[in-house]
């Protein structure tokens, strides 16, 4: 045999944990999941993730086990707060990992902190109104008609009657078009 | 007829009021973990369709026979096995009318909707293996990159298609003429396969019934509830054992006390919001038992380094038959070529096949050996040294593995909610030294030809320094 095989570790996701960690200050693990879901599906930046769909909105299951591989190499810190969630910081190792995905990072740089710049400085409920009104209007544009907003908010209303009001859900729709994020 | 809200594995039966959903006959099965399953007449109807008998000839657990030689039981046993979960589950959770007052107040479920939620429940647990390739999980390599967003939007930029979203379109395309054709489901509850399949595929527009999709998929899902137990009986091993009646009746519906996180600093946010499915303050250790089943399965069993052999022989094996791999789930032709492979039609091409190296290696049980591996969850210096293992060794690897790759992980997951007798929620790993300990498994394998282990043996000894290296 001749060709090599091996493995092929996914620096590029750590490198975005790490990236992520070293450019956004007091974040936690929702946070982190929103904004690598926008990174994918508004940025077009695939780190094979696959965001499944719950009540609680876009979740991906891998990023959480990459997160905590993140903090075994050092890329972050992640605490628990007493009765306060979780707080990711940047590791000891975070320039070393990113040194390991430099590529990817030099490549897509724009494309990061472009997510950053949009969502970095919101909260994490925020986040979850956001990524679940992308992800109803996603789904409604997927099947190739226009699509109208009374679809998209109801649809993110009946999945949390009691927490985002219709004027949230409209306001969070307003919010994704003024920053491009949908531009329909 | 009075229609009966049975809570399985006891001897009490709830009357509800007729909602037309009763059915006319319930039928036993014997299953081997949880004794006698319970079934409708129009499940029955559904469990005799060709693609759920299919089933029958798609095993758990692939190959791994070869190192448990019990392990050789199917997904249609396991199948029903969650099904019955689901609905016992199900059944504790709203007997307990604070539960059911949650459901009411906050997912504005009326005692019909919660009736219609049980029984669209209770089927999407019953067929959401049902898009299984041949040898389960080993097929999913086979899998083509979804280029396009699936009927929910799933995210599947660079993702391949998994077994749950061949599961979806199998259930919409193939099971409607049973469930929307089923009277009683059509016209009395309106339950359609679109329902079933969107709890599985996530579907946006199932609204509040995506609360119990935690039930199906989650860290604490009656999927893996069941397997575990299964898994471990068939295997012959106690690794996967947990208390789970502990654990059913301690599920919880919990409120949504989600946590603010930004640069304002954490508070918590208002709580009532939403809810998740979580478990009560006595019922923590049994949900501990079942991480701990988990990861001890893991280890033991799911990434073991024989069967982890074999799943690769067999995958050469499918790539070799299926070039281009499965055709995507985006039509019933599709889906119809899909669902003719099964293990029957592998095995008798492995059985016959005298071209394939990895074919004879299946039938004489010549399997690639493992040579070095690292701790379970290495480190950056650790993964250098397997490099330069790797490096030194050159074309004598034959199969390099890791637990990222294998389609069982054991990864940190999102927190098990556990509500304090006090009325507040904490994740387990807070208040569970154990769980907060573990960290997510990456170990990395590198295999050789069995003639070549000596040599191979010799360079790692070289490069580690040590005398003993891991071995078989």
């Amino acid at each position: 045999m001749s060709t090599k095989i091996e493995i092929r570790i996914p620096w590029e996701r750590y490198g975005a944990i790490a990236y992520i960690a070293d450019n956004v200050e007091m974040f936690g693990k929702t946070a982190l999941q929103k904004m690598v879901y926008f990174l994918q599906e508004w940025k077009g930046v695939s780190l094979g993730y696959r965001f499944e769909f719950y009540t609680y909105g876009p979740f991906s299951a891998a990023l959480m086990g990459d997160l905590d591989y993140a903090d075994v190499l050092g890329a972050v810190k992640v605490q628990y707060i007493v009765n306060g969630g979780y707080s990711i910081s940047p590791g000891p190792q975070n320039e070393d990992v990113r040194k390991h995905a430099q590529d990817f990072l030099d490549k897509h740089k724009a494309e990061i902190d472009a997510v950053i710049n949009v969502f970095g400085r919101r909260s994490a409920t925020s986040l979850e109104l956001f990524a679940t009104t992308h992800y109803a209007y996603s789904y409604f544009a997927a099947r190739g008609k226009p699509v109208a907003d009374s679809d998209v908010i109801d649809t993110v209303h009946a999945l949390k009657p009691g927490k985002f009001s219709r004027n949230e859900i409209t306001e969070a729709l307003e919010y994704l078009r003024t920053n491009q994020v949908i531009t329909a | 007829m009075v229609y009966c809200k049975r809570v399985f594995g006891e001897e009490r039966l709830e009357p509800w009021e007729d909602t037309g959903l009763n059915p006319d006959k319930y039928y036993e099965i014997r299953d081997p973990i949880h004794g006698f399953i319970t079934i409708t007449d129009w499940e029955r109807d559904i469990i005799n369709h060709e693609y759920f008998q299919r089933l029958r000839r798609i095993r758990q657990l692939a190959f791994t026979d070869m190192v448990y030689p019990g392990a050789a039981h199917t997904r249609f046993e396991h199948s029903l096995g969650v099904m019955h979960l689901a609905g016992k589950a199900f059944d504790l959770i709203t007997r307990n009318q604070k539960y059911v007052n949650r459901l009411k107040n906050v997912l504005h479920y009326n005692d019909l909707g919660i009736e219609r939620a049980r029984w669209i429940v209770r089927l999407a647990a019953l067929l959401h293996d049902v898009g299984h390739g041949p040898f389960s999980h080993a097929a999913e390599s086979l899998m083509p990159i979804a280029a396009q967003k699936s009927k929910a939007g799933t995210s599947d930029a660079q993702a391949r298609y998994s077994h749950e979203q061949y599961s979806a379109a199998v259930i919409r395309i193939f099971f409607s003429d049973v469930i929307d054709g089923n009277r009683s489901l059509k016209t009395n509850a309106e339950i359609t396969s679109d329902d079933v399949a969107g709890i599985l595929d996530g579907d946006p527009q199932m609204g509040s019934h995506l609360f119990w999709r935690d039930l199906l998929t989650s860290q604490m899902d009656v999927d893996r509830m069941d397997y575990l137990l299964r898994d471990s009986y068939h295997c012959g091993v106690q690794y996967g054992r947990f208390d789970i009646d502990r654990l059913l009746h301690t599920l919880a519906v919990v409120e949504d006390t989600e946590l603010e996180e930004g640069t304002a600093g954490v508070a918590r946010s208002k709580s009532g919001l939403g809810l998740r499915l979580g478990v009560e303050e006595g019922g923590w250790h049994a949900a501990e038992e079942l991480i701990l089943a988990r990861y001890a399965m893991f280890t033991q069993v799911y990434f073991h380094k024989t069967r982890r052999a074999y799943d690769y022989h067999l995958e050469q094996v499918l790539g070799t038959l299926l070039p281009y791999g499965f055709p995507p789930p985006d039509s019933r032709r599709n889906l119809s070529k899909f669902l003719k492979w099964d293990d029957w039609r592998v095995a008798g091409i492995v059985a016959g096949n005298k071209h394939s190296d990895d074919a004879r290696r299946i039938r004489e049980r010549n399997h690639y050996r493992r040579i070095y591996e690292t701790v379970e969850t290495p480190k950056q210096e650790d993964i250098e040294v397997f490099n330069r293992i790797s490096d030194k060794l050159g074309s004598l690897v034959r199969m390099a593995d890791s637990a990222a790759k294998s389609w069982y992980k054991f990864k940190k997951e999102e927190e098990i909610v556990v509500e304090m007798e006090d009325g507040s929620n904490k994740p387990l790993s807070d208040i569970c030294p154990v769980v907060k300990g573990l960290r997510s498994i990456d170990q990395q394998r590198l295999y050789v030809d069995n003639a070549d282990k000596e040599e191979a043996l010799g360079i790692v000894a070289k490069v580690t320094e040590r005398k003993e290296t891991h071995v078989d």
